[in-house]
């Protein structure tokens, strides 16, 4: 039995030789083992790229959702006015419109 | 599973945050129509508004002045064009009628109709829709903001106590 310290102490030559003049049994049904391995992991790719289609998709469909949405809202006018005096007159206006509207609305109720 | 009801949340809420944009809507679709006069202020100009001194805004209509300070949006659509006219109440009539709003006062009279739809949260009104319409005219004055009815009423003359 050889201790760690030889092993280490031994040549690459030496080591090689000792690695061929061993025999080394492969256990039975290694490779059928290993063939599987490899198919059941083909497999298993396979249905984690299923798995992340679903929600990749809907993921997509919202955007589009979203895109379609936001581009379907009214835009922004641009303001009547620029002068916050004018539009201040312009809402008094209508203001006084609202009153009129609605003391005549209310004697047309009575 | 989460993640999907989360953002089903996230896209109602904003859909949501959008769906109050009618008075946009009436604006854009006939601000540009012949015979129709349309103004609109927006949050912006409200802001402007509000940074003006009060005696330079009449400062004798303290009440209207607070009105202001409490309004972001301001829609009016003034049509003298039959077919917008027609259009134009139909549409209103059609949008108005879904529940989304109080009708507060309607009034009827040899084919002239006066409608006011308010929204409120509380106490605060958020939402207020005049339609006017008669044979040759329709006016819609939509405003948006966060206004107290007790304002409101004082501006337009005390309409729950009448």
């Amino acid at each position: 039995m050889k201790r760690i310290e030889d092993i280490e102490n031994l040549s690459f030559d030496a080591l090689e030789k000792m690695a061929d003049s061993c025999e080394v049994s492969v256990p039975a049904g290694l490779e059928e083992g290993i063939r599987s391995a490899i198919i059941v992991k083909g497999e298993c790719r396979k249905r984690s790229v299923k798995a992340l289609l679903f929600p990749a998709l809907t993921t997509l469909a919202t955007a589009i959702a979203c895109l379609i949405f936001f581009l379907s809202l009214p835009s922004e006018p641009e303001d009547t006015f620029n002068d916050p005096y004018q539009a201040y007159a312009q809402l008094e206006k209508t203001f006084s419109y609202i009153s009129s509207t609605v003391d005549k609305s209310l004697k047309l109720t009575k | 599973m989460k993640k999907l009801v989360v953002l089903a949340i996230a896209l109602s809420l904003t859909v949501s945050s959008f769906a109050d944009s009618l008075g946009r809507k009436i604006y854009n679709r006939y601000s540009d129509e012949k015979d129709v006069s349309a103004v609109y202020i927006s949050p912006s100009m409200f802001k402007m508004i509000n940074r003006l001194p009060e005696m330079d805004m009449g400062g004798q209509n303290v009440e209207l002045t607070g009105l202001i300070k409490s309004l972001d949006g301001f829609y009016l659509i003034d049509s003298r064009n039959s077919s917008v006219n027609a259009s134009l109440k139909s549409e209103m009539d059609n949008i108005l009628s879904d529940g989304s709003m109080e009708l507060m006062l309607e009034a009827k009279e040899e084919g002239e109709t006066v409608r006011i739809y308010t929204k409120s949260q509380g106490e605060t009104m958020t939402h207020f829709v005049l339609v006017a319409s008669e044979k040759e005219e329709c006016t819609v004055v939509y405003l948006e903001g966060q206004l107290s009815r007790e304002q409101l009423n004082a501006i337009i003359g005390d309409m729950n106590h009448q």
